[in-house]
């Protein structure tokens, strides 16, 4: 009887043996994922980060202006504005 | 040997070394405990800085006027450095140069790094603050050992100077962080700023974290965004049309102000000379400040609509109220009031005083209101104090206390002498004019918001302090004044516009410089509807010191774009 227990106990014993080292052979495979997921986190942060810089300065006012003119495009000097009230045609 | 012999020297052999031992673990445990704690957390903790960026500020349309852009400090860390001080100069020094074929530059700036890494007192020196990620990249790619970068931002303004004077610019503080400072950054600035968090940790022999291990973590926050009334189209036809108005009347500076007289939401303000934000440090001080917000001057002619307004309001005259003072100069104690032009008009009604912007008529104005009820007034208007606009660095001049005005005072007060206001307090004044009669408070910031979050910032509860009645037949007066006033050579034709002009002197120590006017022009349009009120000063002009002549057609140049940009007709 004892030995059936001493049996089980040692087989329990060599279970969480067992146990323990798949937990730290998982954690620590889960930490490097861990690590690597934040520094992808980051990189992408500082791309999304880098992207949007760039979309500012394209954006700009400014910017647009440059390639307005660039594209020959000019400011019209002369406004005139039609009176809407008014048909401009009318049938017969 | 004797057994005995043997064990007693054992037994000596087993003191002797744990008496060493003790003493090595006294060593080790006490006398160099903390320091090996220290390395030990070092090797297995690991402390990350979460970055907090500062908010951006929008224009009105959700585009960028400032935002914060990636940057790094470049520093030194001097146990790690195997090359001289001058060679590792000579490879930085290009770097940090704003003109890299400047020989001049480029020596100073190689001298300047020499000298930080030869200091013999440091071990972690700052070579160069808010260099961008390609300097950061380049640099990192020489590999130079001991120099490292560690992360920060820096402030990025995609108009440039574009209303600079409203959003002010980040600098630091005596600690050496980033600080808002004037216009906008400084009034929102612990809003917009970030505050920076942490996570510390446990990790493993190649620094992986322990995910059963001790981890402490402060998230950090991120400074919220600013979405405000400025409508980059104005404010550019503003800065433009300002710059070119100033050399054409040879003015010595000049500002534009354009608000929503419904809300207050301030469109735009236009100031010359100004300042670049980004390298705020090559300005003088002085350009910093926002005069339309900080510098107070006597108005001149553009208040009297504002004091007919009282006297209309108070019912002490009505449009057809014949003035009878007005066929000459009038005297008031020792003083003789006189009109601009010395051209006289009897019986001139209260229409014709503001069309002729007549003196001697607004001193008969004034005398029918008295001094206490024209002092209720100006307070109703907001002229007893700040606008309390959402800009740093608003400042006033208190008015003279009620009930110590003379008659002189009282006089020269209904046609802009001798009271200081600022162009906000101005333009404050002529909204309640154009809305109907009620006094807004002009508002920078629409809304702020983070990320999916957002807040409107509630315009406050208006007060009345002119009547819809009163209101209508200013703006007819001001119709008019543009229409047959001094000014009507250069109004635009087909618009119903409402304004007026002003030509103020400048008060030098006690008396006033004949040579030396604020010229300005105030008004607003459409005169029944208006989309925007606007207030054009130049200062000093020497083409000519009427604000008829050099103010009024600058304010009328860019009406005319803002009229095309917000869709107004023309009447005729």
């Amino acid at each position: 009887m004892n030995k059936k227990y001493i049996k089980i106990f040692i087989a329990f014993l060599g279970f969480l043996l067992v146990v323990t080292v798949f937990l730290a052979i998982e954690s620590a495979g889960n930490g490097s994922k861990l690590y690597y997921l934040e520094k992808e986190r980051t990189r992408l942060e500082e791309e999304n980060r880098q992207l949007k810089t760039e979309l500012i300065a394209k954006t700009s006012l400014t910017k647009i202006e440059e390639i307005a003119l660039s594209l020959g495009m000019k400011k019209s000097e002369d406004i005139i504005y039609i009176d809407s009230e008014v048909p401009i045609a009318k049938l017969p | 040997m004797k057994k005995d012999a043997r064990l007693q020297l054992l037994g000596i052999f087993l003191a002797i070394s744990s008496v060493v031992l003790l003493g090595r673990l006294f060593f080790w445990q006490v006398l160099k405990g903390s320091e090996l704690s220290t390395q030990a957390r070092f090797q297995y903790q690991t402390r990350d800085i979460l970055f907090a960026p500062r908010g951006s500020i929008l224009a009105k349309d959700s585009t960028w006027l400032a935002a914060s852009e990636e940057a790094y400090l470049v520093f030194a860390f001097k146990p790690d450095i195997k090359r001289t001080p001058r060679e590792i100069a000579n490879l930085l020094a290009h770097f940090f140069v704003e003109d890299s074929q400047n020989q001049q530059q480029l020596l100073n700036e190689a001298m300047r790094i020499e000298g930080l890494l030869s200091r013999e007192d440091v071990v972690w020196i700052p070579l160069k603050r808010k260099v961008s990620k390609t300097v950061k990249e380049s640099i990192a790619s020489l590999n130079i050992d001991g120099i490292g970068f560690e992360k920060e931002e820096k402030r990025f303004y995609p108009e440039g100077s574009s209303a600079a004077n409203l959003l002010g610019f980040v600098g630091k503080d005596k600690d050496g962080n980033d600080k808002g400072y004037f216009g906008l950054e400084g009034y929102w600035d612990l809003s917009l700023s970030g505050k920076h968090g942490f996570v510390e940790r446990e990790s493993d022999a190649r620094g992986n974290p322990i995910l059963f291990g001790e981890t402490k973590e402060t998230p950090a926050v991120g400074g919220i965004d600013l979405v405000t009334h400025i409508d980059k189209a104005v404010q550019r036809v503003a800065e433009e049309k300002l710059q070119k108005g100033i050399q054409k009347y040879g003015a010595k500076g000049g500002l534009v102000v354009v608000m929503n007289p419904t809300d207050g939401g301030v469109m735009a303000i236009a100031v010359s000379p100004s300042y670049d934000p980004k390298t705020y440090q090559k300005f003088s001080d002085e350009l910093f400040r926002n005069p339309a917000i900080s510098d107070s001057f006597e108005p001149g002619s553009i208040i009297k609509p504002l004091v007919m307004a009282a006297a209309l309001d108070k019912k002490v005259v009505d449009m057809d109220t014949k003035c009878d003072i007005c066929s000459g100069p009038v005297k008031i104690d020792r003083y003789m009031i006189e009109t601009w032009d010395k051209k006289y008009y009897p019986d001139s009604t209260m229409v014709d005083i503001i069309v002729h912007s007549d003196n001697v008529g607004m001193t008969f104005v004034a005398q029918k209101l008295g001094a206490d009820a024209l002092y209720d007034y100006f307070k109703a208007f907001g002229f007893t104090e700040i606008t309390g606009i959402d800009l740093q660095g608003e400042a006033n001049i208190p008015l003279r206390a009620k009930g110590k005005w003379s008659s002189i005072d009282l006089a020269t007060a209904s046609f802009g002498q001798g009271i200081a206001l600022t162009p906000i307090q101005i333009v404050r004044a002529f909204a309640a004019i154009a809305n109907g009669g009620f006094l807004v408070k002009p508002q920078v910031v629409d809304k702020i918001q983070k990320g999916s979050w957002s807040q409107d910032l509630k315009v406050e509860a208006q007060h009345r302090v002119l009547s819809e009645e009163t209101t209508l037949k200013v703006k007819e007066m001001m119709v008019a004044a543009v229409k047959n006033g001094e000014a009507k050579w250069t109004a635009t034709r087909g618009f119903r516009i409402a304004g007026k002009t002003g030509t103020a002197q400048i008060p030098i120590s006690g008396h006033y410089d004949e040579e030396k006017t604020i010229a300005s022009f105030v008004g607003f349009a459409p005169a029944d509807k208006p989309k925007f009120v606007m207030l054009v000063t130049l200062r000093e002009p020497s083409s000519s010191p009427w604000g008829s002549e050099t103010a009024a057609p600058l304010w009328f140049d860019i009406a005319k774009e803002l009229f095309f940009y917000f869709g107004i007709r023309p009447e005729s």
